[in-house]
Parts: structure tokens; C-alpha cells; sequence
């Protein structure tokens, strides 16, 4: 163990490593703090611009983007009013108030500082829990791995459409559908590919992501025409030492339910901060406040989503599952680089683990300095006209998908899924579960199949091991719930 | 549209691709001949996911929501002729340069006449003062110039990605 963290801490204070942090926790922050380029979005396009880096570069670059991303969201939630990422749609429920208030910069500061230990607690907390979960999965079969895919995108529906679950499974259905098409792994038979030969080989994850994240994303961009206005720069640049330890309670908290969240498959980040943020509206002595600029908002939102970034990446490297979109792509980059995560990680890779944990920490500090010393360059940023970056990025879907495998049909993937992201989305079916059924849907059929054969077909396995039950358990408890919600709501109605 | 028409028709559009998968799923080859038990057969997954994707839809058709008569769900992006206008020509731009001329024209070609066009149509006034047609063709013939050129040395001659 020693030995591993050793070579990871060499790895990742090398130069070239530390100038990789440097510029991607950066870029990270830019796109996220840009309204319509999402954290899932910025990693897709990255992934396709990292092929011919070695591995361990590839991925530092890929989770310094990750966490600068999610981080950057807040800078346009606080002073626009405008989320940069779903992740900080909690955000501007108290940051833009503050920022109105003369306190930008206060806000400003005050949500680094959260996203600061949102993302280190994760990150220890990742420490702690990956090695026992990776323990603890070396037990799971092919029972345990087909239930884990269907709560996966089950729960993924269930949290991320809180409102209307039905469309929420839907979606994740719809993704497990389209995960079903080209070669089978037992005959090799090629599932709805009718006769045409790029879609043997199936849906490439990237294109698709890009599209139903980045194309979706520039098509409602253009078509909403709303121009935002900037909140005036100003207040206090770097927080007090005694506001900051006034909101260690609600930071520990708030990375606690934010990492725990992350672990979830397919939920995210922005549950995570709204959890947080729920949690932290209860714990608190001054609930009235919340939502006309309260400090303890604001930071419990910050921390919960950034600590759901390692929480995310727990089930990646243990799993091979992902927590949210972003990490889903995370994931298939892990694997185009020929990482294989999953229960072996922690005794055939431990040197790996410890790069991510400590690429994490080196991206939340580099992500502090910069938001600590460069907000008014970073603000710059934000004014931006969106209709001369929307098709830049465009251009970069674009050739990112064709650069991934050099065929045009990924192109064609990838606007054929941006339009149908586009309309689900107006018609509210949330993206995430469909991503995760993508993900998640060669794992279903390959362990379904297996598990019926083991057992003769017998359903027996599948309900009465230890694990599998729980999780039979956990959905049943799901799905009656949804139902009994469903009901109560149709039958009062105010 | 209200919301429960909106939602009525996605549901039974849902079933009906839930069907069609479920079809497509039991006209699948079982393999019987070369001894795979039913349980192999590729079709399994896809066909009880086919039926659970309509299952899904039907209950989307038949439910009642609270505001459904009333919400309308174009609300938040189509809201007005307005937006979907601007919505139908992104896709039509989009779509024309991501299937279209990406494939059919050279890459530095494509993307200026892309971004240029794209800027054109979408760039937006932020006071009531007429546009000024010269300025902008100026700007985004400048943008588009530099994107196609720097993007192409970017993939081409720093990631060695041969383009179309």
C-alpha cells in the first residue's frame, strides 16, 4: 500500500503532471462556469481530445476537468443567476441574492471555500470507503451485478425526475434500449442493426453523450435567446477565518450527504447539493434565510455538490458503475485508455486509485487559487456573446465524435441523439438515466443471461442471496413508493 | 399543447417503439441448433425491456396530472413563434453541417461557412440601435476564419487526427 501511494505521489508531482492539473482544472472552470457547457459535456470533448495521451495524463486532465467544472457552475449561478451546471442550481438560490447585495465577491469566495472541502472530504472519504467497497463487490455475481444495474438506473429515474419518476424510468428504459443494439457478447449476434455495419458494432457512448448533452444543450441555448445580466463585482475577495470556521459544521455535513449521494448510481451532483441544502435549511438556526442570500445556503449547496464528485467516482472504480453523467464518461474514457475498473482495482491497480484520490485534492487546490485570485478575469468569461460559442462547440462535437473511430456516423450519432435530447428535455425527461442505461445496459443482459443459465432458469438466485435481495428490496421500496406518491398526489391535488 | 396532450402522445409513442422492440426481440434466432439453452437466446433482455418500455408509455397515456390541463409544457425554451423559429433554424444549421457538408465539403470549407452562417442568423443585439450588417459579416467572417483554421491545425497537426 505504502509502496503504491508512494508511486502515485511521484506521478502526480512530476512537472508534466502538475502542468496537466494546472491547465485542466482551468479549462474546467471556464466551461463550467459557462452557461450550456455542461461538466458531462466538457468531459465528453476532452476524452476525444486526450487519445494520444499516455493513460495516467489522460485522466488527470479528465478529473481536473471534472472538478473544475463543477466548481466553475457556481461562478455564473452566483453572478448571473444562471446555473453553468445543473450542479449548482442550488447555488443561486442564495448566491445570487448575496451578489445583489453588494457581496459577489463574498459569495464568490465563500463557494470556493465549500467546493474547497466538499472536494477534499470526498476525496478522503473515497479513501476510506473505495477499498472496502472493492472488497465487499468481490462477492457480487452475476445475481448481485444485474440487480445493481437495474437500481442503478431505476433510482437514476426515480431522483433525478423527483417530480414526475414515470418519465425518469422511461428514460433510463429508453437508454438500456439503445445499449441492446449491435453484437451480443455470447453469439455475437448483431441486435437491431438492420442490415447496417457501423451499427454492429453498437451506440459509442461518447458521440451519443456529446449529443444529448452538448448538442441538446447549444439547441436550447440559441432557442431560449434570454441575455443575461451580470450582478455587480464587488464585496470582500478572500472570506474571514472566522466565517469560515463559523460553517464547519454545515461544510462536514454537507460533504458527508454530498459524498453519499455521489455514491448513488446515475444521480449526480446537483442532487447532492440539493440534498445538501435540505439538510442544511433543517439543521439551521436561521431557516428563514435561506433563499434571500444566506451564507450557510450557499456554502451547504457548494460543498454537497463537489463532494459528490468523488462520491461519483467511488462505484467507478470499484463497480465500473457510475455515480453520475459525468463520471459515466469518466468511465468509458478509463476503459478507451485501458484502465479496467471494477472489484480487482485495489489489488490489481492500488498505484491508480491513489492517482485519482490524489489528482482530486491537487484540482481542488489549484481550483481554490484560481477562484480565490482570478475572478475578475474568470468573470470575463461570462460576457461572452452565447451565439458566437455556441457553434465553436458545435464544431468541437463535431469533429470530437468523427476523431474518436474516424467514421461519420458517430457524427451522425451524435446530432441524431442532440435532437432527441432536445425534445425529451422539453418534454422533461431528464438525460441522466438515459446515459446510464447506455452504460449500464451490456452489464444487465450479460449478467441476466449468465444468472439464468447458472440457475437453470430459476428466479430463486436472483431473490434469495444476501445482496441480490436487499436490492430486490430497495427497488420494490422504490417503486411502491413512487406508486403511493403517484396516488396520494392525484387524489389531493393542492 | 397542454402538458397531458404532450405527455399522451410521447406515451404512446413509447409504446409504440416498446412493441417494436419487443417484436424485433422475439424474431430474434434462439441458436437451439447449436445446443444454447433459451435462456442464452439474444432477444431475452431486449424483449423484456420492449415490453417494460410500453408498459411505461401506457401508463404515461392513461395518468391524470395535477396541472396537466393547464401547463403548457412548451414553456420553458418553444415558449413563443419566436423561439421555435430560432429553434427550427439552429437544428436546420446544425444539422446541415454535422450530416451534410462535415462529410461532402473540406473541413476548413465547412466550418467557416458554418460558423459564419451560425453567427449571421444568431447574433444577438443587447440595445435597440439597427443591426449593422457590415460589422457583424466582418466579425463572424473573422471568427469563422480563425475556428476552421485553428481547430483543423489542433486535431490535423497536434492530435494527428486525419479530418474529412
Amino acid at each position: 500500500m505504502f509502496e503504491a501511494f508512494s508511486a502515485a505521489l511521484a506521478t502526480t508531482f512530476s512537472l508534466e503532471h502538475l502542468f496537466i492539473t494546472l491547465w485542466a482544472t482551468l479549462l474546467g472552470i471556464v466551461i463550467g462556469m459557462l452557461p450550456g457547457l455542461t461538466a458531462t459535456m466538457g468531459l465528453a470533448l476532452l476524452t476525444t481530445l486526450t487519445f494520444k495521451m499516455e493513460p495516467s495524463g489522460a485522466i488527470l486532465a479528465l478529473l481536473c476537468m471534472y472538478v473544475g467544472s463543477i466548481y466553475g457552475g457556481s461562478r455564473s449561478a452566483i453572478i448571473l443567476n444562471m446555473p453553468g451546471t445543473p450542479a449548482s442550481a442550488a447555488t443561486t438560490l442564495d448566491g445570487f441574492p448575496l451578489a445583489r447585495a453588494n457581496r459577489a465577491r463574498e459569495a464568490l469566495a465563500l463557494a470556493t471555500i465549500g467546493s474547497l472541502f466538499g472536494t477534499i472530504l470526498g476525496a478522503i472519504l473515497l479513501a476510506l470507503f473505495a477499498p472496502v467497497l472493492a472488497d465487499y463487490a468481490l462477492n457480487f455475481g452475476a445475481y448481485e451485478f444485474f440487480w445493481l444495474a437495474v437500481f442503478g438506473v431505476l433510482i437514476s429515474g426515480q431522483l433525478t425526475a423527483a417530480d414526475d419518476p414515470l418519465k425518469g424510468w422511461i428514460a433510463g428504459l429508453l437508454g438500456l434500449c439503445l445499449a441492446m443494439v449491435g453484437q451480443e457478447q455470447v453469439f455475437a449476434y448483431p441486435r437491431f442493426s438492420f442490415g447496417i455495419t457501423d451499427l454492429t458494432g453498437g451506440i459509442n457512448l461518447i458521440p451519443a453523450m456529446v449529443g444529448a448533452f452538448g448538442f441538446a444543450e447549444i439547441l436550447a441555448n440559441i432557442s431560449a435567446r434570454n441575455t443575461p445580466k451580470l450582478a455587480e463585482d464587488s464585496g470582500r475577495a478572500l472570506p474571514r477565518l472566522k466565517d469560515i470556521v463559523r460553517h464547519l459544521p454545515t461544510v462536514g455535513r454537507s460533504g458527508i450527504i454530498g459524498t453519499f449521494i455521489g455514491v448513488i448510481p446515475g444521480v449526480g451532483e446537483d442532487i447532492g447539493a440539493w440534498s445538501s441544502y435540505a439538510l442544511a435549511k433543517r439543521f439551521s438556526k436561521n431557516p428563514e434565510k435561506y433563499g434571500k442570500g444566506s451564507e450557510e445556503g450557499l456554502i451547504a449547496a457548494e460543498t454537497g455538490n463537489s463532494a459528490a464528485v468523488p462520491g461519483a467516482i467511488i462505484p467507478v472504480l470499484t463497480l465500473a458503475i457510475p455515480g453520475s453523467a459525468p463520471s459515466a464518461v469518466l468511465l468509458a474514457a478509463m476503459i478507451i485508455h485501458g484502465v479496467r475498473p471494477g472489484p480487482l482495482i485495489m489489488i490489481q491497480n492500488p498505484t491508480f486509485v491513489y492517482e485519482v484520490l490524489l489528482a482530486l485534492t491537487m484540482a481542488a487546490i489549484f481550483m481554490t487559487v484560481y477562484g480565490l485570485l482570478l475572478t475578475r478575469p474568470l468573470l470575463m468569461v461570462l460576457k461572452v456573446p452565447r451565439a458566437r460559442l455556441m457553434p465553436i462547440i458545435f464544431v468541437l462535437c463535431s469533429v470530437g465524435s468523427f476523431a474518436i473511430s474516424g467514421r461519420l456516423f458517430d457524427v451522425w450519432i451524435m446530432v441524431a441523439m442532440g435532437i432527441a435530447g432536445f425534445f425529451l428535455r422539453q418534454l422533461r425527461f431528464p438525460m441522466a438515466p438515459l446515459v446510464l442505461g447506455l452504460v449500464l445496459g451490456q452489464l444487465l443482459d450479460k449478467n441476466l443471461r449468465r444468472g439464468l443459465i447458472l440457475s437453470d432458469g430459476s428466479l430463486e438466485p436472483f431473490l434469495t442471496r444476501p445482496i441480490s435481495a436487499v436490492l430486490v428490496s430497495l427497488i420494490v421500496v422504490c417503486i411502491i413508493w413512487t406508486i403511493f406518491s403517484a396516488v396520494k398526489r392525484a387524489r389531493n391535488p393542492e | 399543447m397542454t402538458r397531458r396532450n404532450l405527455d399522451r402522445l410521447a406515451g404512446l409513442f413509447f409504446q409504440v417503439l416498446g412493441l417494436c422492440v419487443f417484436w424485433g426481440a422475439w424474431n430474434m434466432p434462439v441458436f437451439e441448433e447449436r445446443g444454447a439453452s433459451i435462456y442464452e437466446a439474444p432477444g431475452l433482455t431486449p424483449a423484456i425491456l420492449g415490453l417494460a418500455l410500453a408498459f411505461c408509455g401506457f401508463v404515461l397515456t392513461i395518468r391524470k396530472t395535477k396541472d396537466g390541463e393547464k401547463t403548457d409544457l412548451w414553456g420553458e425554451v418553444l415558449a413563443t413563434p419566436g423561439h421555435r423559429r430560432r429553434a427550427l433554424w439552429a437544428v436546420l444549421i446544425t444539422v446541415g453541417y454535422g450530416v451534410l457538408a462535415f462529410a461532402n465539403l473540406p473541413f476548413k470549407i465547412s466550418t467557416a461557412l458554418f460558423v459564419f452562417g451560425f453567427i449571421m442568423i444568431f447574433d444577438e443585439r443587447h440595445d435597440d440601435t439597427p443591426i449593422n450588417w457590415p460589422k457583424r459579416a466582418l466579425l463572424s467572417a473573422a471568427i469563422a476564419i480563425v475556428v476552421a483554421f485553428g481547430v483543423s491545425y489542433l486535431f490535423t497537426d497536434l492530435f494527428l487526427v486525419q479530418l474529412p
